[in-house]
């Protein structure tokens, strides 16, 4: 139920800190339907001044819009709207409770002293106009800043309560007084009652309302009285009084509310008056005009009190009620169209923009494939699909906010495989405005996702605007599919890699090489590397020339093409199932250095690219993890970007735990890769100490990580250590 | 305290005790159930105002009245009731008029209105 309640009245609160209870979370709701109600009132005020010649009932029915909006807490989206952007989000009201106090924090940019404790400690990292990234903290490091949010909104939060209590309490103890005073009845007619206690008729009650009467009066005061009683109970005023004053309870500190209700009040009677005299005539219209007057007189001359609360003077209901002329239709027609207009206008929020395309779209692809850069498999796919919640504007920012979906795809030849998969509710701010290369795609001054575990939900609902904010906590609810990336990825192998005559990216060696009879084999045609519709050649380091260049497929003769100085050289092969390559020398033309290749040898795939474990490749692709220290041992971490996907990493062994900027700049090598690079060591395989780790980058956790309610933290332990061991057997053991 | 100030609804329930007396309160709530539609303890609280006023009394259980009624009448006619201000209502309620009173030039003013418009209409 809370829960519902949260989505409903929408969480506020920075990511870092400030209270998120229920009760504030309703308070800021209110402070936050105040701006647009209070638009809606100045400019029914406005209105009212052009419906003067216009029925009372609808500057009722202008009040009603009011109520409406105070109320509701859903609104529709129409292209009509004018209300200005971010008020329909509460974003002013947002940003205020988020804004922080004077004095009460400091700014520590990455790099300096400080830093990482605050990132550890909670602290979010935002970017600056100039692409910096800092953090915001308390005046200690570790203590948390001071916001509006935290300081200034719970004395505002209990005195609004205060408040509200105290009107209340004035309500109830008005109307038991009243009940009291009103005890003593006799019945007139049905429904109506006479009093000696009372000096005014009026209605009393909600449900089954009476009208009482004050016990001297007599025809035919009764009956003009009764008409315009009856006539408040035929509009229902009854409710929509005490309806109105809760609402004053509620609002009672935004004075254009106080200003609504007295004008309704007003209204109300003006209205009744209208109706009651309708359908009479000059006379009949006097002698109900006389009636208000008597009611109204004192026959001792009392000096003029000032108009209670919402009263309209007798004079002025005198004057309209003779003046009264039925309004002609086309009078009515405009009313009524200024109403719906009005509601158009003002009750309506600008549509959202729901799409990212042009620019924006290139921007955001670039930032995702940014973001997951370090991450990304080599010889994968990348596909990404987006369900836009949500794009706001904002000066020169432009926020998406929308379900990411990242995955990676490989293919064996066969069958294109999900090799990762990422879906995370995203909120990248970028910086739209382009003074410098009119080409380039939008910088990103935010790319924000939220923090995993109890934070998750915590994070979205700070982020997230609350007419989005629903959608972004429900991932049943994303667009963005699986299916999607699945059929681009399956389109893109389709045309590089398409059918009968596919083979696949990687390393193909000849193998059955007998190392007797041709020595120097190995040395001159080691193997070719095939990456992206590319190849290279790749000798022996001692060989300075590696040729390298482009590859086409025509069914299955595969050709490969390399430009040197002025020569184009040319391998042709044809292709044998799909991992095979048989060279035909007699269609080729290989320089002249390459005399070893001879016709009909047979390349075969051996590794993935992402897997090669060529020392030397390594070398260059993971330079930090070779010729560590291992006086203290080696510490490799593990993590996973999906299931079945590990990463890891080597660091030296030390006595301090690494911290999370030396963890994050760790680059992910596979498991076969980290292998070769072990192998290069010369240690016990005990002195290597295999660490798990949950990368903030990944979404997926390891299976060990996630421990079930109740369950013993022995069992937890367990399991980790099983996934330590089978992460072992992976490295040490044979293939 | 003016015996004599009455509202119309006391009256009608001190006719009741004059046409009756003297009668016991029993009885007295039974006749106001029928024609005033008055529960027991109305009739008891409306018995107990007027007692107070010194115009009725309820001895050992039995009512009688402490001012002949033709002299109430005659008394009553001589009076210029006052209108006691009963307060204001509450904000929430829909009533007939304003709570404020006018001075009399204001009164005289709205009239002379009523009456053009009665002149011309």
């Amino acid at each position: 139920m809370t829960d519902f309640l949260y989505d409903l009245f929408g969480i506020y609160g920075p990511e870092f800190i400030g209270p998120t209870t229920l009760p504030y979370s309703i308070f800021v709701r209110l402070l936050k339907h105040c701006i647009p109600a209070s638009i809606l009132i100045v400019a029914i005020l406005l209105a009212r001044l052009l419906l003067r010649e216009a029925p009372k009932w609808i500057r009722c029915a202008l009040w009603a819009l009011v109520a409406l909006r105070l109320v509701c807490p859903f609104t529709i989206e129409t292209p009509f709207s004018v209300m200005p952007n971010g008020v329909e989000t509460g974003k002013a009201v947002d940003n205020w409770m988020d804004s922080y106090i004077p004095g009460s924090y400091t700014v520590i940019y990455e790099g300096e002293p400080g830093y990482d404790t605050a990132v550890v400690n909670g602290g979010t990292p935002e970017w600056n106009t100039e692409g910096h990234k800092y953090v915001v903290t308390g005046v200690g490091v570790s203590s948390v800043p001071e916001t509006v949010g935290n300081q200034i909104l719970p004395p505002l939060f209990y005195s609004w309560v205060f408040g509200m209590v105290a009107m209340l309490l004035y309500a109830g103890i008005s109307y038991v007084r009243l009940k009291h005073r009103t005890a003593v009845t006799v019945a007139y007619e049905n429904g109506v009652l006479m009093c000696d206690e009372v000096d005014s008729p009026f209605i009393l009650g909600v449900i089954k309302p009476c009208i009482y009467l004050p016990s001297r009066m007599t025809e035919p005061q009764i009956s003009r009285v009764l008409a315009h009683e009856k006539a408040h109970l035929a509009r229902h005023d009854h409710w929509w009084k005490p309806f109105g004053f809760l609402l004053l309870c509620i609002y009672w500190f935004n004075p254009l509310i106080w200003v609504a209700y007295i004008l309704l009040c007003r209204d109300i009677e003006m209205a009744c008056d209208e109706r009651v005299v309708r359908e009479m005539d000059m006379a009949e219209r006097a002698d109900y005009a006389q009636t208000l007057l008597d009611c109204s007189c004192s026959r001792r001359v009392i000096t003029a009190c000032p108009l209670a609360f919402g009263e309209v003077g007798v004079k002025e209901r005198v004057k309209e009620v003779l003046n009264y002329k039925k309004p002609a239709f086309w009078i009515i027609l405009i009313a009524v169209v200024v109403c719906v207009v009005m509601a158009v206008w003002l009750m309506t929020d600008p549509v959202s923009n729901k799409s990212v395309s042009g620019k924006l779209g290139i921007s955001m692809d670039m930032a995702v494939a940014e973001h997951h850069r370090s991450s990304h498999k080599e010889g994968c796919f990348t596909a990404l699909d987006y369900d836009v919640l949500l794009v706001s504007k904002s000066g020169n920012e432009t926020t998406v906010y929308a379900w990411v979906r990242y995955e990676e795809y490989s293919f064996d030849g066969k069958e294109v495989k999900l090799e990762s998969s990422s879906h995370i509710p995203t909120a990248i701010t970028f910086d739209t405005d382009l003074t410098g290369d009119q080409n380039a795609s939008y910088r990103v001054i935010e790319y924000w996702e939220p923090r995993d575990g109890s934070y998750y939900a915590e994070d979205i609902r700070a982020k997230f605007p609350w007419s989005i904010r629903e959608k972004a906590l429900d991932i049943t609810k994303s667009k963005a599919t699986s299916e999607e990336c699945l059929r681009a990825a399956r389109e893109y192998f389709e045309m590089n890699y398409s059918g009968e005559y596919s083979f696949h990216d990687g390393l193909y060696k000849i193998f059955d090489v007998d190392e007797e009879s041709e020595p120097d084999l190995l040395a001159s045609v080691p193997y070719l590397l095939i990456n992206d519709g590319g190849f290279t050649v790749v000798q022996d380091i001692a060989v300075s020339y590696q040729p390298s260049g482009t590859i086409e497929r025509n069914s299955n003769i595969v050709t490969m093409k390399s430009v040197y100085g002025s020569q184009t050289c040319m391998w042709v092969f044809e292709l044998i199932g799909h991992d095979q390559l048989k060279l035909h020398l007699n269609d080729s033309n290989i320089p002249f250095a390459y005399e070893k290749w001879k016709d009909g040898m047979v390349f075969t795939w051996a590794y993935d690219l992402n897997s090669v474990t060529d020392i030397e490749v390594l070398r260059t692709k993971f330079p930090e993890y070779f010729d560590l220290s291992t006086t203290k041992g080696l510490e490799l971490y593990v993590w996973q970007m999906g299931p079945g996907n590990y990463s890891c990493g080597l660091m030296p062994g030390t006595n301090r735990d690494k911290t999370l900027t030396e963890l994050m700049r760790l680059k992910g090598a596979s498991i076969a890769e980290m292998k070769a690079i072990l192998s290069t060591y010369d240690m016990d395989e005990e002195d290597i100490f295999i660490i798990p780790w949950h990368n903030p980058v990944s979404s997926y956790m390891g299976e060990y990580g996630i421990s079930r309610k109740d369950e013993d933290p022995a069992a937890v332990e367990k399991r980790k250590q099983e996934y330590i061991d089978g992460i072992r057997r992976m490295l040490f053991e044979g293939e | 305290m003016n015996e004599f100030e009455l509202g119309a609804i006391q009256e009608r329930f001190a006719d009741i005790v004059w046409a009756h007396e003297p009668i016991a309160s029993g009885e007295l709530a039974k006749i106001c159930e029928k024609e005033l539609g008055w529960k027991r303890p109305t009739t008891y609280t409306v018995l107990r105002k007027l007692c107070e006023k010194g115009l009725l009394q309820n001895k050992d259980g039995i009512v009688t009245s402490l001012v002949l009624r033709e002299k109430f009448y005659s008394a009553k006619s001589r009076q210029i009731i006052e209108e006691s201000y009963q307060g204001s209502l509450p904000a929430f309620i829909a009533a007939f008029t304003a709570q404020n009173k006018l001075t009399n030039a204001e009164a005289d003013a709205i009239q002379k209105m009523i009456d053009a418009a009665r002149k011309e209409g």
